[in-house]
């Protein structure tokens, strides 16, 4: 191989070129990439619209969201929007006025469909509970359906309740025996136990008890045209703490979705079921 | 004094050797990159949601990342196997590495902080802790070393073994 003599000059003289030369690698890879991205069957838009979302025991949310604080929330004429992503028994012991209830459930997601009625240029401001996440979630889910406008209230509904703003609440409410018999006819029995279950009510709708899931379509529209004026949640023995866990949890599901008259009965079904029969 | 320091520098730099090295580092380097960049290419979506991993690029503009980085690992990779245009491909390749450690190393960092979310438990905190031994570590330093490797062919290695010594030589006929 022929020895050809390089000096200091010519190395630095060439180590300048590289850097334009690079310049030039660099257009080029910038060529083939989008070209073969353009006509590849797995290619990807250029631009993300959403982050990527890591769906695990624990979902978590990567990437940035579009996060308001308190003091920049809109005011006068604007229209805004909030969003509870918390569960229902979290909303009914406190929510932003007029929030849209959207829980976001560790396996199922909230119907989105009335919220693309909404006004263009409304804001959606989402809240939640940081510890589970599930404002984020909400947010990712609104960003990945091409809902617009969207931010996450910083410090979530601890930080709104914390600055003395006005809270909603909406309690439970409980019934006895003797109410149950004087307005029977009224009420339709909101029955938690599984579908299968002996010895129903008869004038009972059974709504079964899911931490997982949003509740069935066919029973909420059962439970809202129904003509019965009252509805009560009823379980096998309401005074077993963990049933009433489970009724407490149904009714605020009900209480949450706009059913101003659910009520909880905390005793046992058989009482009422001798009651039918008498 | 000076001129005597120029003239072993000047030595130095003409040592047949720095090819024969510069050619064995080129092909480590080289086969790496195209080892690493293929599956990118073929899939960029996963290559795109492992770059969300880092959380350092904004999510706007992760796909324009998965598109042009792994051609340019490809091209680079390409050119400096081949010999073409070495020191600029090696100075790119420098660029991307020191970009791979700046990455590596906000991860390692931020893993005390990951692991401290409360929602990887068991198997979570248990993969952050693998990926920290088994990946993370040997990943950093094999980036280092390869760094060093590319700065070394950027300096001296002019692909006299390759096109490059092939056009000086057309050239220089």
């Amino acid at each position: 191989m022929k020895n050809e003599k390089i000096t200091i000059n010519i190395m630095l003289k060439e180590l300048g070129y590289s850097v334009l030369k690079a310049f030039g690698i660099f257009f080029f890879s910038l060529l083939v990439a989008f070209g073969f991205n353009h006509v590849y069957s797995n290619g990807v838009p250029l631009i993300r619209k959403s982050p990527f979302e890591v769906y695990t025991d624990c979902p978590e949310v990567m990437g940035e969201l579009p996060e308001i604080t308190l003091d920049k929330l809109p005011q006068g004429s604007q229209k805004v929007v909030y969003m509870d992503a918390r569960m229902a028994d979290e909303y009914i012991k406190g929510h932003i006025p007029g929030a849209f209830f959207m829980p976001m459930y560790p396996v199922d997601n909230p119907n989105l469909k009335p919220l693309k009625k909404l006004e263009k240029g409304t804001w959606i401001i989402v809240y939640g509970s940081k510890k589970v996440q599930n404002a984020e979630r909400l947010i990712s889910l609104l960003m990945n359906e091409q809902i617009r406008g969207v931010h996450i209230l910083k410090g979530g509904f601890k930080a709104w309740k914390n600055s003395g703003r006005k809270v909603e609440k909406n309690p439970l409410k409980y019934k006895e025996l003797n109410w149950i018999k004087e307005n029977f006819a009224d009420i339709l029995f909101v029955d938690i136990r599984e579908p299968d279950s002996e010895k129903k009510i008869s004038t009972s709708v059974n709504f079964p008890h899911d931490k997982l899931l949003a509740p069935e379509k066919k029973v909420l529209s059962a439970l809202k045209n129904t003509p019965k004026k009252h509805l009560v949640v009823v379980t096998e023995d309401g005074e077993e703490p963990e049933n009433l866990k489970k009724l407490q949890w149904n009714a605020a599901e009900l209480n949450a979705r706009g059913f101003d008259n659910v009520y909880i009965y905390k005793g046992e079904m058989k009482n009422i079921i001798e009651m039918e029969n008498k | 004094m000076m001129t005597a320091w120029k003239t072993y520098t000047e030595k130095f730099i003409n040592l047949n050797f720095h090819s024969y090295l510069g050619l064995l580092i080129r092909l480590i380097i080289g086969v790496t990159f195209i080892y690493a960049a293929w599956p990118k290419i073929i899939n960029p979506e996963d290559f795109a949601w492992s770059i969300s991993m880092y959380e350092i690029v904004p999510y706007k503009y992760i796909y324009l990342m998965a598109i042009v980085l792994p051609w340019l690992e490809m091209i680079c990779a390409l050119t400096l196997i081949f010999g073409f245009w070495t020191r600029a491909s090696s100075l790119i390749m420098c660029g991307m590495l020191l970009m791979f450690i700046i990455a590596l190393s906000i991860v390692i960092i931020n893993e005390v902080e990951m692991s401290g979310c409360g929602c990887f438990t068991q198997q979570g905190a248990q993969a952050l802790e693998e990926h920290k031994d088994t990946i993370g570590y040997s990943l950093l330093i094999r980036d280092i070393l390869m760094l060093i490797g590319g700065g070394y062919v950027w300096l001296f290695d002019r692909g006299k073994i390759g096109i490059d010594g092939l056009l000086r030589r057309y050239k220089n006929a």
